[in-house]
């Protein structure tokens, strides 16, 4: 047996945003061995959802994820609604599809290019990135903020999209679109992105569901589940089929968010065509009693609430399970068998959100 | 300005940590890196070495276990330096304040030249950032004391 | 076209619903005692269920531990409880990506889990000066 190295691979990594460590065990080049240290992120955002008011917590969960936090702010205020017996308007559920898929645009737009960027692809980063900042602009337009857009709340939408403004989302999606025409043959062909992605890191279907897998992950490994089947918000009354690869490899879930990309496109044309007049809010009385589950899609996977009331102004427990969390045991089950230059690749591969996963 | 001073102002070299913000600042700070504000055309880069870095960039309010890694970055990156606090939750807790792994402000652990606010801070604002941290930069660049811990 | 600007409509005055008569209630949730826990987790990986996740809350005095499968988008719920002090059997030898939930669970609540494969001795997202069992509820 040749000597066995132990690299500590982070918390604070170039290929990283966030701090995060994995503890690889290597034979030569070779991984054999991953274990994850996680923790370096984690504020305890579930003690404080108990402290803050029920109200309250709108502000504090679209802070668990800055990339993706519509989608917790939606998850969270579903649930809600549920535990008071509310309804939001019609226009809201399809309001909040168009702030949802936008989000899930910037987010795979966002991740395309940091995957670029983990083999070394600068220039396809680049195009990624300067693409987003159109995606943005649009988020910056009908929310007044570029991230943290904080227009969902309990019983509807904040804000509404005037009809210009659905104009201009409508312009800017033909330019995007236009761009990712460009883009998909460099990520389905190009030498460079197979070279790094195909065969790497494979997780077989029966695998990908016992290690419980969630997302593009779970979908990449052949599996056709995606939480906006159940139809919450307007996705039930949208056109949607999930996107599915059967290779689950890395370039698999390339692909997979890739062609999602197009879906998020296809749904926000959709919700704008067929969005409602009326108002966009319920506005309620009393608070939360019992408890429930509520979840939600997000750009990473499923995002699963628990929430408990006991019918005061503050919650009894929120319990948050973030996709990453669920793709952690994947990715940790990936690692070995490859060789120490493909761990950025296959960290990124499943979208890694530690600020997500340790709340 | 002399001449060190001047080529330190002109290329300054950025280390980005994050201890435990949601991520939306972080990828403003990307996003400044990338076509659209391009902060590379003033010469600034992303370096992921501490011994590279003049300015640190940090995300986030500190919790208790990347406290220590975030004083070791700190420690590690040569005089004269500068320390920018993206975000109202490295500023002062912010919206975390009453997390129970926090221990608030990056001030609590190392000292912070720049704040920055906002929820996410934008980028044009995070540039505006950078760009008063330089003349802190440069003001420490050119005092002696600091010239004789960079050369001791 | 002007950033941010705050149309018409959310300033219609609006409906107020009254709250709900009953509280809401998670459906598919079946009590389970501790000794069956295993077998019929072992049930739930035979038909080909994925783990969402563990969820533990605490009850003052006992941990009630709920664990929730997705099989086709169709949630099931099981429910176990668990008096304070005793230990929790692991589910890892059905569904090994347990292994991040139980330790979490160990370390925010103090709730000892018996046959983890990867023990970080209640340190996966606290330190050493952290607060201690931060999510019990201050009695």
């Amino acid at each position: 047996m040749s000597a066995r190295t132990v690299i500590p691979f982070g918390p604070q990594h170039p290929v990283l945003p966030e701090p995060v460590q994995l503890r690889l065990t290597l034979e030569e080049e070779r991984v054999v061995e991953a274990i994850p240290a996680i923790g370096y992120v984690h504020r305890g955002i579930e003690k404080a959802a108990e402290l803050n008011e029920w109200v309250q917590n709108v502000f504090l969960v679209e802070r668990i994820c800055g990339i993706c936090s519509f989608l917790h702010a939606l998850c969270y205020c579903q649930g809600i609604e549920t535990l008071l017996g509310v309804e939001p308007p019609p226009r809201a559920r399809y309001l909040r599809v168009v702030w949802g898929e936008l989000h899930r645009l910037h987010s795979h737009h966002l991740w395309l290019g940091l995957l670029a960027d983990s083999f070394g692809f600068e220039s396809l980063f680049m195009q990624f990135w300067r693409n987003r900042e159109m995606i943005m602009d649009l988020l910056e337009m009908t929310a007044g903020n570029r991230v943290i857009v904080s227009t969902c709340t309990v019983g509807g939408t904040r804000r509404d999209i005037a009809q210009e403004q659905a104009s201009e989302i409508l312009r800017t999606l033909d330019k995007v679109q236009n761009e990712l025409d460009k883009l998909l043959p460099v990520i389905s062909n190009d030498y460079t992105v197979r070279s790094r992605t195909v065969g790497k890191g494979v997780l077989p279907k029966d695998k990908a569901i016992r290690l419980g897998a969630v997302g593009p992950v779970l979908r990449a490994s052949g599996v056709a589940q995606d939480v906006r089947m159940i139809g919450y918000a307007a996705y039930g009354e949208l056109g949607f089929t999930p996107v599915v690869e059967q290779a689950g490899d890395a370039h698999a879930r390339l692909l997979v968010r890739m062609k999602e990309t197009y879906q998020a496109i296809d749904l926000i044309r959709q919700a704008l065509a067929h969005m409602p007049e009326g108002e966009i809010i319920t506005r309620v009385r009393g608070n939360p009693r019992g408890r429930t589950i509520s979840r939600v899609e997000q750009p990473r996977g499923e995002v699963v609430y628990y929430l408990a009331g006991n019918g005061t102004r503050n919650l009894e427990r929120l319990r948050v399970r973030t996709p990453t969390f669920a793709n952690v045991p994947a990715l940790v089950q990936m690692l070995p068998g490859c060789e120490l230059a493909d761990v950025p690749v296959l960290v990124l591969s499943i979208d890694p959100c530690i600020s997500c996963t340790e709340r | 300005m002399n001449i060190i001073t001047t080529a330190r102002v002109k290329s300054p070299w950025i280390l980005h940590f994050d201890t435990g913000s949601c991520n939306g600042c972080d990828i403003e700070i990307l996003a400044c890196l990338t076509p659209l504000y391009d902060v590379e055309r003033f010469g600034m880069i992303n370096v992921g070495n501490p011994k590279h870095a003049d300015v640190l960039l940090v995300t986030g309010p500190a919790n208790r276990r990347n406290a220590r890694v975030l004083r070791n970055l700190y420690e590690q990156m040569p005089a004269p330096k500068v320390v920018i606090v993206i975000g109202t939750c490295g500023c002062s807790g912010g919206v975390f304040h009453n997390c129970y792994n926090m221990l608030g402000g990056i001030d609590k652990v190392i000292p912070v030249d720049v704040y920055v606010p906002g929820c996410a801070a934008k980028p044009e604002a995070i540039i505006d950032g950078v760009v008063l941290a330089l003349q802190r930069l440069a003001e420490r660049s050119e005092s002696k004391p600091a010239l004789a811990e960079a050369l001791a | 076209m002007t950033t941010g600007e705050q149309p018409t409509s959310a300033l219609r005055p609006a409906t107020i619903v009254p709250p709900a008569q009953a509280p809401a209630r998670i459906e598919n949730l079946e009590r389970i005692p501790l000794a069956d826990l295993l077998p019929r987790v072992r049930a739930m990986a035979a038909q080909g269920a994925r783990l969402v996740t563990l969820t533990c809350v605490d009850m003052g005095g006992a941990f009630e531990v709920l664990y929730h499968f997705d099989l086709d988008l169709q949630l099931q719920h099981f429910s176990a409880q668990i008096p304070a002090g005793d230990k929790l059997p692991s589910i890892t030898s059905e569904y090994l990506c347990a292994f991040l939930v139980e330790n979490e669970i160990a370390d925010l609540f103090g709730l000892q889990v018996e046959g983890l494969p990867v023990d970080y001795h209640n340190r996966l997202m606290l330190t050493e000066d952290s607060s201690d069992r931060p999510l019990l509820r201050e009695r």
